[in-house]
């Protein structure tokens, strides 16, 4: 039996994502320091950034859903594309989605600086490139350097200027925004005071996310951050309650066993003669 | 007063009569050596309920009662932090530790003989870390900051052990009982597994069936939790080197 156990171990972690937990077991870890293509003077040495990719399937004509991460410790980019999210050229069997970091452009955002790497992101078949669906949008996140109490927006890189996009909190350091289309996209601090030009993400009243609002991806907990407490409170109320019962249930069968020994081994009974 | 021999005669004829080898005739009959007979009970060994344990059937279910209300208010009380909370961690492994406690009507839970859960637990880890060893040679992450290692490790310790306490300990113990060492593996490894489900997803669910399995094998083979609970942490801590 342990040799059995052995081998479905090695045949499931062999199979599992890089950067995985070992064991899906444990903490979290936490994130890694961030990994620059062209790190900031004074900055540690880290790993180079790593991509994201994945290969979309196409079903009838039709993307279907895709996500993918790059590989870092608290990844530093995640891109998801729902169902029919890319135009499918003739003849396409797949699309390779992408995001690869670059350096940082030496050109600075208009009141605030860039705290990410820039991320090129790309629809390619056949090494021709594929656009995005007229109507569809393309969900990043994207990971700052570091935590801020300051304004942050994700912005686009034309070529020569960056443009603000909608912009979601959606992590401590982790921004969400719903791409229009393909491009490079970065992550900007803006300075103390500065608000950014365009709105946030809608939000539906009471605090949760609406369906079209950008969240995290590939979350597993079902619970989006800053969705607000209720789905969350609820949660706990039932948890707590069930351990309540559950730790009651057991103390009372414990006592009322011990009162059954107790009574049953009374020093007032007398055993009964022999006729 | 004659000295009469001893033969056999109708029952309660007198109680000094012995009329067999292996009966006694009185209100308290021995028929045979399986079966006692008393004033108001006939009680078969298959089925013995000794008074000072509770229905090993409801404190399972209990105790898996327990182990599902700590989970979901791990999840509570993380929200968005998910599986990095460090508060609600702990609370989810102060939970398990007094459910399990709970569970136990009077000895506190032993977790066997220390030398051999040692050896057993740490041959246990070798195993857990192996495939995530060479894994990680071909493909090394990053390095994580070391000053967030000493909390990172004492809360992991925490929750590892206090998991097993309750699955390879109390519930263990409560399910041998009732159903031998094969329905506790039944029992505790896809509790196990499913207990990782809503903080890594049903990806972890194989992964997290095999490291139940091995674990009940570790308990098998050490005959106390402690095993477990050693390899359990330890394969936790590596996962620090070993991502």
């Amino acid at each position: 039996m342990l040799v059995l156990a052995v081998l479905a171990l090695a045949a499931t972690v062999a199979a599992r994502p890089p950067h995985a937990p070992p064991l899906y077991d444990g903490l979290g870890f936490p994130d890694e320091p961030y990994r620059w293509v062209v790190p900031p003077a004074g900055s540690a040495r880290t790993p180079g950034a790593t991509p994201a990719a994945v290969t979309v399937r196409i079903t009838g004509g039709t993307t279907v859903s895709a996500q993918a991460l790059s590989a870092e410790q608290g990844p530093q980019v995640a891109v998801a594309a729902p169902d029919g999210a890319f135009a499918v050229p003739d003849g396409t069997m797949s699309i390779t989605l992408r995001a690869d970091p670059r350096p940082v452009p030496p050109a600075v955002p208009d009141g605030g600086q860039v705290v990410s790497n820039l991320y090129e992101l790309t629809a390619t078949s056949a090494g021709r490139p594929v656009q995005l669906a007229p109507g569809h949008v393309l969900l990043v996140n994207m990971r700052s350097e570091s935590a801020t109490d300051r304004s942050v927006v994700i912005c686009r890189w034309t070529g020569r200027r960056w443009e603000q996009v909608p912009t979601e909190q959606v992590g401590t350091d982790v921004y969400a925004s719903r791409l229009q289309t393909l491009g490079a996209v970065a992550v900007v601090r803006l300075d103390p005071g500065v608000r950014p030009t365009v709105s946030s993400i809608a939000r539906a009243p009471g605090g949760q996310g609406s369906s079209t609002a950008a969240g995290p991806v590939g979350s597993t907990t079902g619970t989006t951050p800053g969705s607000g407490p209720p789905a969350s409170t609820l949660v706990l109320a039932l948890g707590g309650l069930v351990v309540v019962l559950a730790t009651g249930l057991l103390i009372v069968r414990r006592r009322s066993a011990r009162t059954t020994t107790e009574s049953a081994t009374s020093p007032g009974d007398e055993q009964p003669k022999p006729a | 007063m004659t000295t009469a021999p001893l033969t056999g005669g109708p029952p309660g004829a007198g109680s000094d009569r012995l009329v067999g080898p292996d009966r006694l005739v009185g209100p308290d009959r021995l028929v045979g050596s399986d079966r006692l007979v008393g004033p108001d009970r006939l009680v078969r060994p298959d089925r013995l309920v000794r008074p000072d344990r509770p229905g090993p059937t409801l404190t399972a279910c209990a105790l898996v009662a327990g182990l599902a209300g700590a989970l979901a208010v791990r999840v509570g009380l993380a929200g968005g932090a998910g599986v990095r909370s460090i508060p609600a961690g702990l609370v989810f492994a102060g939970i398990l530790t007094a459910v399990a406690i709970a569970a136990r009507p009077r000895c506190p839970l032993t977790a066997g003989p220390p030398r051999r859960q040692l050896v057993v637990g740490c041959t246990g880890a070798l195993v857990l870390c192996a495939v995530p060893l060479t894994v990680h040679l071909r493909q090394p992450g990053g390095a994580l900051p070391l000053a967030e290692l000493p909390t990172w490790a004492a809360v992991v310790s925490a929750v590892a052990i206090a998991e097993e306490l309750l699955l390879r300990g109390a519930l263990w113990e409560v399910t041998a009982g009732r159903w031998g060492t094969g329905g506790a593996l039944v029992v505790t490894t896809p509790a196990f597994a499913l207990l990782h489900v809503p903080l890594y997803g049903w990806p972890a669910l194989p992964l997290d069936l095999a490291v139940g399995l091995l674990l009940g094998g570790l308990r098998l083979a050490a005959r106390g939790w402690g095993a477990p609970a050693a390899a359990h942490t330890l394969a936790d801590l590596a996962g620090w080197w070993l991502r």
